[in-house]
């Protein structure tokens, strides 16, 4: 029995990714002998909040469909508005109201999106990369967004903080802000309606054979569309975490959150082609950037490395996955030529 | 078919990643290359201010300000001295800046004010050698080209800096060694390293600390700088934590870009450090009030951007109007009445504009 789970194990792409995590950790404990201390643990949930939030639009719109770039600026875009409005309204309520105006935002901007990659069937990335650059224009110029300091509700929400814990032996401590749930909740709902609904199950259908799927009765279109209305929501709830945990709204830090999303999605197992990916794999691989990214300097690489160590990560992580999957391929067809 | 052009999507996917990898690598060659251009042309003449004597009437000049970043408060500190310039003087000034606040975006509205047609550039840029090919292309075109930040610069008639950037630096680092008592260990953190003035502002730091507190230490063997916060400020917090993390034993930090400080200001509050780690930088009152209020930044060393901006369109509009500019001139703004003139990479004007802010006199500025 446990041979067989290992095996299985063997053939996931997930498998792979957890493995490198581990020795990464490992390897930065040796180094620095920092890595497994109860505030780097928290401090990297934190840091892997916004990114995680992020890869779930990424990862919805490869299953269904192809790459979706334009997620870091809805979330600009959306969670500006949703500031703006609770600033000039002064509002003092629970926090849930900003995120709510800052869904619709982002919710209507996904629809733009939906709507034209249903519609005249363009392809996602070049609609995308169009519908990003619109409302960086909206953000920029005609709204002429500013650093600004956050409204009450955000601001007390921002403060909250989940756990503090502090290392008894250096005497640092560590906080986890309260987005941490959000980022939780949003997974196991993604969990429970992409495993045990149609609707999920339609998502994977649909990326990976569109005719099958339509004539395994599945609302093709309807489904494609709705996958980017809820992008456009994920992608508010992600910028306004953002802003909360930076506590000040930074109109020029969201372009370009894309590119290291989609590297950590892809990491993590999900196909560009389409169909296959899963959260699983979204976090391991969110989780293996982020631990990159944030350990260079534990690990004492100089400042003008770090990006080549980022960039080798990203090639050597996807080339085991990709290597992997391929033999697997070649020994399945080896054993149906055997059948045959 | 539909498989076919998912493959296509997959591979443009690729494509675009992977030419956002070499974006950076490509800067030394455009470098290369404007200047081999320009030793094959007439480069002589490039640098010569008498060309560029406008036969337009002053009214109907357009002097353009290039901004790193439109939307942070210091750049709009120095519209309002460079709308103060255009009113006093009676010329049309615009500032702009880009998209995002990245070397690529400024190129692309660099070349957009060129091909508007207009008579002057002023540029702050992000990163001098992405930026060279534009400058030299309008310099060609005869327009006037300004910078500021960026003594490395090599296409540009006049850079203009607040200070030499060893004078400010030793005067960060003196401020600093003031909190810190002369002793112990520190850290420094740049937005790039690509960022001229701020690589310059650290070797200063470092160089004078050598020179001056032999019972300082610059934390990582004395690697200059310590990190990077990308201009963001949730960057700077978290390279922050990491370099306090790995070094438990320092005690002072500085940084150099508007977004340092608040970042690092934030992970000392966090992780209890408030007190024990002083903080010295460079950015604006309005962004820093709160922590310089309680402590956690105990002085802002800057330069007032209202001053720079006027300043810059000022050497642009001498030129246009074909006046004298040189060691010695008086741009009409307090810190820059006689500017002294420096020639290295480029014909730098420099003057003695440097401010200290701290709990006592903050709320004197407003930006």
């Amino acid at each position: 029995m446990s041979r067989l789970s290992l095996k299985k194990l063997k053939k996931q792409t997930e498998f792979y990714v957890f493995l490198i995590i581990i020795a990464l950790a490992v390897f930065i404990q040796i180094r620095s002998g920092l890595f497994f201390t109860n505030n780097n643990l928290v401090d990297l949930l934190r840091s892997m909040i916004v990114p995680s939030i992020y890869a779930l639009c990424a990862l919805l719109a490869f299953v269904s469909t192809g790459p979706d770039v334009s997620f870091p600026l809805i979330a600009a875009l959306s969670s500006y508005l949703a500031t703006d409005i609770a600033t000039k309204m002064n509002y003092k309520g629970p926090v849930v109201f900003v995120f709510l105006i800052g869904m619709f935002f982002g919710m209507l901007m996904g629809a733009l999106n939906g709507f034209i990659i249903v519609k005249y069937k363009f392809p996602s990335l070049i609609v995308t990369l169009g519908t990003s650059t619109i409302f960086s224009g909206i953000l920029l110029g005609a709204f002429e967004a500013e650093r600004m300091d956050l409204p009450e509700s955000m601001a007390r929400f921002g403060k909250q903080s989940l756990l503090t814990v502090v290392n008894a032996k250096s005497g640092l401590g560590s906080t986890l802000p309260m987005t941490f749930i959000i980022l939780i909740i949003l997974y196991v709902i993604a969990y429970l309606i992409l495993n045990f609904t149609m609707v999920g199950r339609g998502v994977y259908a649909l990326g990976g054979d569109e005719i099958s799927a339509e004539r395994a009765g599945f609302n093709v279109k309807a489904i494609r569309f709705g996958v980017f209305v809820v992008n456009g929501g994920i992608a508010a709830i992600g910028g306004l975490c953002y802003s909360i945990m930076s506590m000040r709204y930074l109109p020029t830090e969201f372009a370009g959150g894309e590119m290291i999303v989609i590297a950590a999605v892809i990491l993590g197992g999900t196909r560009m082609t389409g169909g296959v990916g899963t959260l699983k794999g979204c976090l391991l691989g969110t989780l293996l950037l982020t631990m990159v990214s944030n350990s260079l300097i534990l690990i004492g690489v100089a400042v003008s490395w770090q990006k080549v160590f980022i960039g080798a990560i990203i090639i050597i992580g996807t080339a085991i996955s990709a290597l992997q999957s391929r033999s697997g391929a070649i020994i399945k067809k080896k054993i149906k030529k055997e059948a045959a | 078919m539909m498989k076919k052009m998912k493959k296509m999507v997959a591979l443009l996917l690729a494509t675009i990643m992977c030419l956002s990898m070499v974006a950076c690598s490509n800067e030394s060659d455009t470098k290369d290359t404007s200047k081999a251009d320009s030793e094959s042309s007439t480069s002589s003449d490039l640098f010569d201010l008498a060309q560029y004597k406008s036969d337009k009437d002053k009214s109907e000049w357009t002097i353009a300000v290039v901004t790193k970043d439109n939307t942070a408060n210091w750049f709009k500190r120095m519209e309002i001295g460079v709308n103060e310039f255009g009113e006093e003087q009676s010329i049309k000034v615009i500032q702009k800046g880009p998209a995002n606040a990245d070397a690529a975006s400024q190129v692309q509205v660099i070349d957009d004010l060129i091909n508007q047609g207009v008579d002057a550039l002023c540029v702050v840029p992000i990163d001098p050698g992405a930026i060279e090919a534009s400058l030299e292309s309008a310099m060609k075109q005869g327009i006037v080209v300004v910078t500021h930040e960026a003594s490395n610069q090599k296409n540009t008639l006049f850079d203009v800096e607040a200070f030499t950037s060893e004078d400010f630096g030793a005067a960060l680092m003196d401020a600093l060694a003031k909190e810190m008592g002369e002793k112990g260990k520190y850290g420094m953190m740049v937005a790039y390293t690509t960022s001229t003035t701020h690589m310059e502002y650290a070797e200063a730091q470092k160089a004078r600390q050598e020179e001056a507190y032999p019972d300082m230490e610059l934390v990582n063997g004395g690697a200059v700088p310590t990190c990077e916060s990308e201009e963001s400020i949730d960057t700077a917090y978290e390279r922050a934590k990491e370099v306090l993390k790995a070094n438990p034993d320092m005690t002072g930090f500085t940084g150099v870009a508007s977004t340092d400080c608040p970042g690092i200001a934030k992970a000392i509050e966090e992780l209890g450090l408030g007190g024990k780690v002083k903080v010295v930088g460079v950015g604006t009152p309005n962004e820093f009030k709160e922590y310089v209020n309680s402590g956690t930044i105990s002085k802002i060393k800057l330069w007032d951007p209202k001053d720079s901006g006027y300043a810059m369109c000022s050497i642009a509009a001498k030129i246009l109007a074909g006046e004298e500019v040189g060691d010695g001139s008086d741009l009409g703004v307090a810190g820059y009445e006689s500017v002294k003139l420096i020639e290295g990479d480029n014909r730098c004007l420099i003057g003695e504009a440097d401010i200290e802010i701290t709990k006592d006199n903050i709320e004197d500025f407003d930006f």
